[in-house]
């Protein structure tokens, strides 16, 4: 019993095998706000398939028997966002800022997942461990593309660049003039 | 930050800031990324400080915040967790002024939506632009980044940088001893959690 127990291996996480899939885009945010599962006097089924998607993207981040000694890293101080798309099934998860009673939230706190049909894992984006197409695509003027349409295959190539201009700039200088506050947070502040 | 600066020009504090994160261990794992992928994306740790500016008009460093302990690499999650207010006790917290968020990325990936996400809930509780010797210095976010193969030696090799007043996003290189900026868009936003960046 003593040489199983050595033996055992400490679960690690980010261990699950990932295709790696490039194609598989993730979806952007659907229009309809999310459900959220689990009010008081509410029921909700889950199907096997949903289920499967979240049980190894949990496994995989924080894998089973293990518990992170601060209170954001653990499995249950995080949102988990499920959308459906085709055969795959996209896991989105990001700091729950009230299960740990913080005001702010870290630096590179998310995650997301593409699950397949088969339970394989077609895509992992972890915060500061993998770079995430989506968030990093330049189009040209007129381009107009929607941001799936624009992240199919992009790569860092299409990032603008600018070689002139730069002369007599400081590391951390800001070039461009103060503009409104972020649309994405005013928005969120006139939403009910 | 004992033995850091301080410094009189920001420019001169992120220049000694970038090596000495990118020093602390497996803070840049790019060199096991092709050898031994799995341990480099189990051993990426990441640190986190701010860049102050104090009455005596010096730039200093806070201490690194507390990165994931031992106790935190049984979870996949990398985040670093900044304190939104530096705590130095030479002054009062009203005093200093918050210009830099600075953090690496181990395997010198961009900034994550979540990183913008951090600054901008800064944002919120400090200006958006001070003014220092040095003139008017906007609040930002910066992910340090080691291109080097060889982790006793982890050179400085750049770093992203997100501006929230403005919406910038910038790509500082270093080549040769110099700094150059690669790239420079602005940032919109596509939904919560996706980022565009336009050419400018």
């Amino acid at each position: 019993m003593l040489m199983v127990s050595a033996c055992a291996r400490r679960p690690e996480p980010l261990s699950a095998a990932v295709v790696n899939d490039r194609s598989v885009v993730f979806p952007g945010e659907s229009e309809a706000e999310a459900i959220t599962v689990g009010q008081p006097g509410v029921s909700y089924s889950l199907d096997g398939d949903v289920l499967r998607a979240l049980v190894i993207v949990a496994n995989d981040l924080f894998p089973p028997g293990t518990r992170a000694a601060s209170c954001p890293k653990r499995m249950e101080a995080q949102t988990y966002r499920v959308v459906r798309k085709g055969d795959v099934i996209f896991v989105f998860i990001e700091e729950n800022l009230a299960a740990c009673g913080r005001r702010f939230p870290a630096m590179d706190s998310g995650a997301k997942y593409a699950i397949g049909a088969d339970g394989r894992i077609l895509r992992r984006v972890v915060d500061g461990l993998d770079e995430d197409d989506a968030n990093w695509f330049a189009v040209t003027p007129g381009d107009g593309g929607s941001p799936s349409e624009a992240d199919a295959g992009s790569s860092p190539q299409r990032v603008w660049m600018s070689d002139g201009g730069t002369e007599g700039l400081v590391p951390g200088q800001s070039l461009a003039p103060v503009v409104a506050p972020n649309p994405r947070r005013s928005a969120d502040a006139g939403s009910p | 930050m004992k033995n850091f600066g301080p410094f009189n020009s920001y420019a001169d504090a992120l220049n000694a800031a970038c090596p000495l994160i990118l020093s602390k261990p497996n803070a840049t794992v790019v060199h096991l990324q092709d050898s031994s992928p799995d341990v480099a994306r189990r051993a990426a740790t990441e640190y986190c400080a701010w860049l102050y500016y104090t009455p005596s008009e010096l730039y200093e460093m806070s201490m690194l915040a507390d990165q994931s302990g031992p106790g935190d690499f049984v979870s996949g999650m990398r985040s670093c967790s900044l304190p939104p207010f530096v705590d130095d006790p030479r002054y009062s917290a009203e005093q200093l002024k918050h210009i830099f968020a600075l953090h690496n990325h181990p395997f010198g990936t961009r900034l994550s939506a979540n990183d913008l996400r951090f600054i901008e809930s800064m944002a919120e509780v400090h200006d958006w632009e001070v003014m220092t010797r040095n003139g008017k210095v906007r609040l930002s976010i910066i992910a340090f980044f080691s291109k080097s193969q060889d982790p006793a030696a982890p050179t400085c090799d750049g770093f992203y940088q997100y501006v929230p007043a403005t919406r910038e996003m910038m790509l500082w290189t270093r080549q040769n001893g110099q700094w150059k900026l690669d790239v420079h868009g602005i940032v919109t936003w596509i939904n919560e959690r996706t980022y565009r960046l336009e050419p400018q």
